[in-house]
């Protein structure tokens, strides 16, 4: 197969897709670069996953188009899949099989030749720290290996593109640490990344730019390092506040600055060369934070609420 | 209505490719199969011979004769349609939800590149190929016990495949109208098993009035049994030709029904 030299690593145009069980996408428009990774950020059960999946095709959209480096989604989904790999948010790995099964099963699908997927899926294992446990089954994995082994699995083609849904979750933070420097030596292999998450922490330190996502619809995008300053701006205040007087200082604050009010505390949105020190004479609270604005500052912006509330809500 | 079956009918009207990804799905079923062994030996081969064995010798020895032959010979073409039929079934209704639902087989194999027609392509060429092992072992014990010549030892195994092709193809087709795996009940106690003690299997059609024999002759295990029974005897009617002919279209217009009604749910499969 040619491979084209495409600058469009992901396009999408107006796309729909409904989904019986999780949430349906309403118009997607947005363009992916090559030589950039990029987030699909959003809370739990906001199209992140459905997005995702159009990507690497393992569901097509109802309306709208979905290219991939230059493959069109529908008509060539093989094509897409080839130079595509996926580490899934579930992550299908088959008990029956041992660990390097796992890897030389999957070789075949590419049309690869023996030999050669023994030597990248040993490498592999060996890169991904899993040595020693090719004869392994796969049953008696924990999370995290688990997690590397799909990884491994899914660099196995050596892809252009790498998918990633959830990669962090559910892990510890040592383990967090170490998967995040995986990604970033894979980066370096000029491998693509599209990282679909509900961790800020992990966009911000992969992404060069990120889409968020909300009930299905794209609410915002842009570069993640200035995405923060431009929405939000350079320094948030956040203190507590008692109940009751929650809407006074609502009231006190609101004609200068953005104040927003997340459980019983105030965040204040300083844009740059707003005067924070004179702002924090006002204040009048025992629990004050000064800090840089971080993606749940967007979030609290863009949808009225914070990421780890509510992520039932349906506005 | 009309609109309904017309669009239906093009729905159905296309040839399914057999690509390699089929093949390669085939592949990684028979690299789990062999881990395996033993369990599917007791399955597809233990179980038709202690069938063999216990009705066609030991009720056939109660029995004299039966349209002019021993009932062993009477009964075996019987029991290899039914042990055809039990396990293609088995195979792509319990196993294909299985794959599907529980063990993430489908998940994992559709992040490769093959198509989802490929994907159920090969769940039907697996369960083709269990069919025939199955009949495999049949025709091996009887080819070993001098009831079979080579002709027919191939004859059978090549009426097997039309069965098996048949079975996997309503089976899928079955797998994708149901809404959850104790739904199989149905098909299985209500059709297949109904279908293995009545269909002149163990005793011959001619026990009923007519017009039941009527309906029970275009039961596809009817026809099935006929084929291989008109193997054995020797029989190339116009009648054998037409049974072909029936399983060809059958199988094909289930397949491509089925292809088309669980691609979709492959979409939603997490």
């Amino acid at each position: 197969m040619d491979r084209k030299i495409e600058k469009v690593l992901v396009e999408a145009r107006g796309v729909n897709k409904h989904y019986p069980n999780f949430c349906d996408l309403k118009n997607i428009s947005f363009s992916f670069d090559v030589g950039k990774s990029y987030g699909v950020l959003g809370p739990r059960n906001s199209g992140v996953t459905g997005l995702l999946r159009l990507i690497y095709c393992t569901a097509f959209s109802d309306k709208g188009e979905v290219m991939v480096l230059g493959y069109n989604a529908k008509n060539q989904p093989r094509e897409i899949k080839s130079i595509v790999g996926v580490v899934p948010d579930a992550l299908s790995l088959e008990e029956d099989l041992t660990v390097i099964e796992q890897l030389t099963v999957f070789g075949k699908f590419y049309d690869l030749a023996g030999p050669v997927v023994q030597n990248r899926a040993r490498e592999l294992l060996q890169q991904m720290e899993l040595g020693g446990l090719e004869g392994y089954s796969t049953r008696h994995l924990s999370l995290f290996q688990r997690k590397k082994l799909c990884l491994a699995r899914a660099l196995l083609h050596q892809p252009q593109l790498l998918v990633l849904d959830e990669p962090t979750k559910g892990l510890t933070s040592n383990d967090k640490k170490w998967f995040l420097q995986m990604l970033q030596f894979v980066q370096k292999a000029n491998i693509n990344l599209v990282i679909g998450t509900s961790n800020y922490g992990d966009a911000l330190e992969l992404c060069d730019y990120i889409l968020f996502l909300h009930n299905g619809r794209v609410i915002e995008q842009g570069e993640a390092k200035s995405l923060l300053t431009n929405i939000v701006g350079t320094t948030v205040i956040d203190f507590q506040s008692p109940p009751a007087e929650v809407e006074y200082q609502l009231a006190k604050f609101s004609n200068s600055y953005e104040v927003f009010i997340v459980d019983n505390r105030v965040r204040i949105f300083f844009k740059e060369g707003q005067d924070i020190k004179e702002a924090l004479t006002k204040i009048l609270s025992d629990n004050i934070i000064t800090r840089k604005p971080n993606l749940d500052d967007i979030f609290v912006k863009l949808i009225g609420h914070s990421l780890e509330q509510k992520p039932w809500a349906t506005t | 209505m009309g609109d309904n079956l017309r669009g239906l009918a093009r729905d159905l009207w296309f040839l399914p490719k057999l690509r390699v990804g089929a093949f390669n799905v085939w592949s990684h079923y028979f690299l789990v199969f062999r881990q395996a062994p033993l369990i599917n030996f007791f399955w597809v081969s233990v179980e038709p011979l202690v069938y063999l064995f216990a009705i066609g010798n030991g009720v056939g020895s109660l029995v004299a004769e039966v349209n002019g032959v021993s009932y062993f010979e009477f009964f075996f073409p019987g029991l290899l349609a039914i042990s055809v039929m039990i396990t293609t079934s088995y195979e792509t209704t319990y196993g294909t939800y299985n794959r599907a639902y529980f063990s993430k087989t489908f998940a994992n194999l559709f992040l490769t590149p093959i198509s989802s027609m490929d994907l159920l392509l090969g769940e039907i060429l697996w369960a083709v190929f269990k069919g025939l092992l199955s009949a495999l072992t049949v025709v091996l014990v009887l080819y070993v016990d001098k009831y079979l010549s080579l002709g027919q030892l191939f004859s059978l195994l090549g009426a097997s495949v039309l069965l098996c092709w048949f079975f996997s193809s309503l089976g899928l087709f079955i797998t994708s109208i149901v809404g959850s795996s104790e739904s199989f009940i149905y098909y299985q106690s209500g059709f297949l098993i109904p279908m293995a003690m009545l269909c002149n299997t163990y005793f011959p059609m001619t026990n009923y009035p007519e017009t039941v024999q009527a309906l029970i002759k275009i039961l596809p295990l009817s026809q099935g049994v006929f084929l291989f029974r008109a193997i054995m005897e020797g029989r190339f009617e116009l009648s054998f030709y037409l049974a072909v002919l029936y399983f060809l279209i059958l199988s094909f217009l289930f397949t491509n029904w089925s292809l088309q009604r669980m691609s979709k749910k492959i979409e939603t499969l997490v």
